[in-house]
């Protein structure tokens, strides 16, 4: 009881202290205009990441932003028809220049055969038509269906149908001159060329106008209605019909290898290779597609659920790619054999490779099944922005120093222990109520922070994703369970810091000296972390941290090694924020346990404190 | 009763024996005064009194309650001033109060006003101690020592500082708190002449060792046999000095007067005789009665020096 009246009397003291004060209302200031600056920041942030149904193309104007204007400098806007085509739209420049050819035709061109010329200005017409019937729908960069437009099966398509129209009534020569810039004539193979459109009766021919005429109604349609789901069913058939031409291909080649078994091993691989993209169109490109068409989710257009798909896309590929060789194969494969040492080594980085590809598309999926994006889809969404402000438990570790560090020692220097310690208060009483009243004070600061700023940022940045959640292979948490230990964890390094600086205080009985060297300590280890940082840099995937490259020294040795000391637990909230040394390394597959840093923080702390009790009791104060 | 008592106590500080062996006593109702030159040890007792010093060997009990074992009991019963007194210099001279104060129990804590007025302190209380002189430090350190209605009251030299009214209120309210209040005050001091006008008994120390105990009646007797320093400032010097070199007294002329070293019972008599001679006395002064000489003559002369 008396240990209380103590505490009371001691807090109470500090609250007097009015550097202190200062100090407590700058951090809560912080708290509450960090959020405001990151807001002012980015004012967009709060539309993005809002739930729910987003408008469709019509209405999602591109960014007009002035800094095009900027770009496209000089350029004057082209006027077809009373339609005007702006520099920055994707055919642009395409039709500038087949205007200019068809305006001057004769300076541009000269042609060896006869009647090419009239073929040339034909073709250059039909595409310049073409182009301009293109850039009325698509205006800007970004716009997805420009995929069905630079799809590389179908790039070579009207010059073919040109061609198809022509090769009956005009002069062989004089037409794949005219055509020279559309299509790409092989002189030295011609069999090819012939097979396609000569060796063909008239009734194919028609059949190959019309599929070419009906592609191109098709196109326009698509990209005139501006309709997702036409859009989606156009490149579903163009899949489909990839497939048809792989395995009309595959047959060609096995018919190859049949009249020439010789060839069989060359020619394999590129029907193992053929097969691989079918595999990959059927079991990967067609049902993401339907995936989007069934969740509305239209390419580019900055949503979070396309930052998902871009993930489930590429993890599924990258899941048919990185498959782990036998131990045959990897003996012979020297440089896995450099990486990796043993056959065991390397499949434990490919399966943890694996593991993290599967759950990338786990999260993903959940994410925009339940229509609920995870912390990754929202990167500057409400619950990273407190996730993020957890760094300011730092900002209190260096409070708890500069307290800690003083408590203490500013006794011993400025004489009033003397005073201090002729009261009917035992000295462990004495000493254990200034170190819990300092410690509470810190403590209390932090919480009275983060609440703030919690509430801050959902003003600022919406409340509505907080009520997110976060998925694992274990299921889903909602953002508060997931918030709170972390928030709740990032006092332990506070505390440590603490008691740290309070043993120095009481044992050094030097106020510079206990502040100073542990404010130095925590500065090295944050240098010590930014250098890892520097020396793994950055990639777009988790990678085995055995595949970076070192630059010759042995980073990976010395984290290791690092990981069991407290250095990198230092900045405790580096492990709940995207993208930071930490988690980056944890992904590489360093072994850094949170648990052990929480646990070796908690021993050290008691140590200190015991150290300070212990001598201070039997310390004769000789000041 | 006796409120204070140390019993053989002995300090070892690196090696080197501060304390040795002292014991000693202060009853209610009394002054005592421990006196001692520079690094004698007086600071390092009173430091052990108060708890900030461990104890090497010994036990020092304050009302009944050993310190070592009970020190939060005994604590409640002595209020002190170890050294200078440091307070906070952040704070105002009350709020350094109200911050000893709330670590008492509070049915003994006096009116924190009414206790600045006993210092004299009223009318600067509610300043910053940062604005304080040493004199009014010195007093809101023996306030602070006042703050819980001690019984006991151990104080280090608590003249420091003060001006010389400040040191009449000071022996006037220790006085007063003996009488009336039935406290005991240990006092430590190299002034004897300070000693002598408020203590009943007196310590004295030196080299750690308590080498005599006086009450202030055998202080006064034995002042009677000691040898002082006179000057005599006269209308006739030289005859003055002729008559004492008459009386084979040590003497010489210095700064227009006559200075002669004698007992202090032979004075009245010279003073008549001079008088006599038809001479003008204007003063005699008595040198200031410094430590040295009274080591000298209360110490059967085996401290000659003071180190």
């Amino acid at each position: 009881m008396k240990f209380f009246k103590q505490l009371k009397i001691e807090i109470k003291n500090i609250l007097g202290m009015k550097f202190v004060i200062i100090i407590a209302i700058l951090a809560l200031l912080l708290s509450v205009v960090w959020p405001v600056y990151n807001a002012i920041k980015s004012p967009d942030n709060k539309q993005q990441w809002v739930v729910g149904a987003r408008p469709l193309m019509e209405t999602m104007a591109p960014v007009d932003d002035s800094s095009a204007d900027d770009y496209y400098y000089g350029e004057e806007p082209i006027i077809i028809d009373g339609v005007t085509i702006a520099p920055d739209n994707p055919f642009y420049y395409e039709i500038k220049w087949m205007k200019e050819q068809l305006d001057n035709f004769d300076a541009f061109n000269k042609f060896e055969h006869e009647g090419a010329k009239e073929l040339k200005y034909e073709l250059l017409e039909e595409m310049y038509a073409h182009n301009v019937r293109l850039a009325k729908s698509i205006k800007v960069q970004n716009d997805y269906r420009l995929d069905l437009i630079w799809m590389w099966q179908k790039s070579q398509l009207r010059a073919e149908k040109f061609i198809h129209e022509h090769i009956t009534t005009s002069d062989f020569d004089a037409l794949i001159e005219a055509v020279r810039d559309y299509y790409w004539y092989d002189p030295y193979n011609t069999e090819m060329f012939e097979n396609k459109f000569v060796n063909i009766s008239s009734i194919e021919r028609l059949k190959a106008i019309e599929d070419a005429e009906a592609y191109y109604t098709k196109l326009y349609a698509v990209l005139e209605s501006n309709d997702f789901e036409q859009y989606i069913f156009m490149r579903i058939d163009i899949e489909n019909e990839n497939i048809e031409n792989n395995n009309k291909a595959i047959t060609a080649l096995e018919r190859q290898i049949i009249d020439d078994p010789s060839l069989e091993e060359s020619l394999k691989w590129q029907i193992d290779d053929l097969n691989r993209q079918n595999d990959y169109i059927q079991s990967n490109t067609i049902p993401i597609l339907k995936y989007r068409l069934e969740k509305n989710i239209i390419p580019n257009d900055g949503s979070w659920q396309n930052d998902a798909m871009r993930d489930i896309e590429n993890a599924k590929s990258r899941l048919i790619y990185e498959v782990p060789v036998t131990e045959k194969e990897f003996n012979e494969q020297y440089h896995l054999k450099e990486q990796y040492g043993t056959y065991s080594r390397y499949l434990d980085a490919i399966n943890k490779l694996r593991d993290s590809f599967s759950a990338t598309i786990l999260i993903a999926e959940n994410s925009i099944d339940s229509d609920m994006p995870d912390l990754k889809y929202a990167p500057d969404g409400t619950r990273n922005q407190a996730l993020n402000f957890l760094v300011y438990g730092s900002i209190i570790g260096m409070l708890a120093i500069m307290l800690g560090g003083w408590m203490m020692a500013s006794e011993f220097q400025l004489g009033t222990i003397r005073l201090l310690m002729i009261r009917p208060c035992s000295r462990t009483k004495i000493l254990m109520s200034k170190f819990a009243a300092a410690l509470l004070f810190c403590i209390s600061l932090y919480l009275a922070g983060v609440i703030l700023n919690f509430v801050m940022n959902g003003v600022m940045f919406g409340f509505s994703d907080y009520a997110n959640p976060s998925y694992s292979a274990s299921g889903q948490i909602g953002f508060l369970a997931y918030y709170l230990p972390k928030m709740l964890a990032c006092i332990v390094p506070i505390i440590f810091a603490y008691c740290f600086a309070f043993m120095l205080s009481t044992t050094v009985k030097n106020v510079a000296v206990a502040i100073s060297v542990p404010a130095v300590c925590f500065i090295g280890c944050v240098i010590v972390m930014s250098i890892i940082k520097g020396r793994i840099g950055g990639g777009f995937y988790p990678m085995p941290i055995d595949a970076y490259y070192y630059g010759g020294s042995n980073v990976l040795e010395a984290v290791k090694w690092l990981a069991w000391t407290p250095v990198p637990f230092v900045l405790l909230s580096d492990f709940f924020t995207l993208d930071s040394v930490i988690s980056r390394l944890i992904e590489s597959g360093v072994p850094i346990y949170l648990a052990y840093g929480l646990s070796l923080f908690a021993v050290l702390s008691v140590v200190c404190t015991a150290v300070s009790v212990w001598i201070f009791r039997k310390r004769d104060i000789t000041q | 009763m006796e409120l204070l008592r140390i019993e053989s106590l002995t300090k070892v500080m690196k090696k080197r024996k501060i304390l040795d062996n002292i014991s000693l006593h202060v009853n209610s109702g009394e002054i005592v005064g421990f006196l001692g030159p520079n690094g004698a040890g007086k600071t390092t007792t009173i430091k052990m009194i108060m708890g900030l010093f461990t104890i090497t060997s010994g036990k020092i009990t304050v009302c009944g309650h050993d310190v070592v074992t009970d020190f939060e009991s005994a604590m409640q019963n002595v209020g002190g001033i170890v050294e200078n007194p440091d307070l906070y210099k952040r704070m105002t001279g009350k709020q350094n109060l109200e911050y000893f104060a709330s670590m008492y129990s509070k049915d003994k804590i006096r009116n924190i006003d009414d206790v600045a007025g006993l210092v004299k302190m009223s009318a600067r209380i509610n300043d910053k101690v940062k604005t304080y002189s040493l004199g009014m430090r010195q007093r809101v350190g023996l306030a602070q020592a006042l703050l819980h209605t001690p019984r006991l009251l151990v104080l280090d030299e608590p003249t420091n500082g003060l001006d010389p009214i400040g040191i009449k209120e000071l022996r006037d309210l220790l006085k007063y708190l003996a009488k009336n209040a039935e406290a005991g005050v240990f006092i430590s001091s190299h002034l004897l002449s300070e000693m002598e006008l408020m203590c009943d008994r007196i310590y004295i120390i030196d080299e750690g060792v308590v080498i005599g105990e006086k009450t202030i009646e055998q202080v006064k007797d034995s002042a009677e046999e000691q040898i002082f320093s006179y000057s005599f400032v006269t209308s006739g010097s030289e005859r003055v000095l002729e008559y004492l070199k008459g009386l084979d007294a040590n003497c010489e002329q210095r700064n227009g007067g006559v200075t002669v070293v004698m007992k202090r019972s032979e004075i009245p008599e010279i003073i008549r005789t001079i008088i006599g001679m038809g001479i003008d006395i204007y003063a005699v002064n008595q040198a200031q009665r410094t430590l040295e000489q009274d080591f000298i003559s209360m110490t059967t002369g085996t401290k000659t020096q003071i180190r």
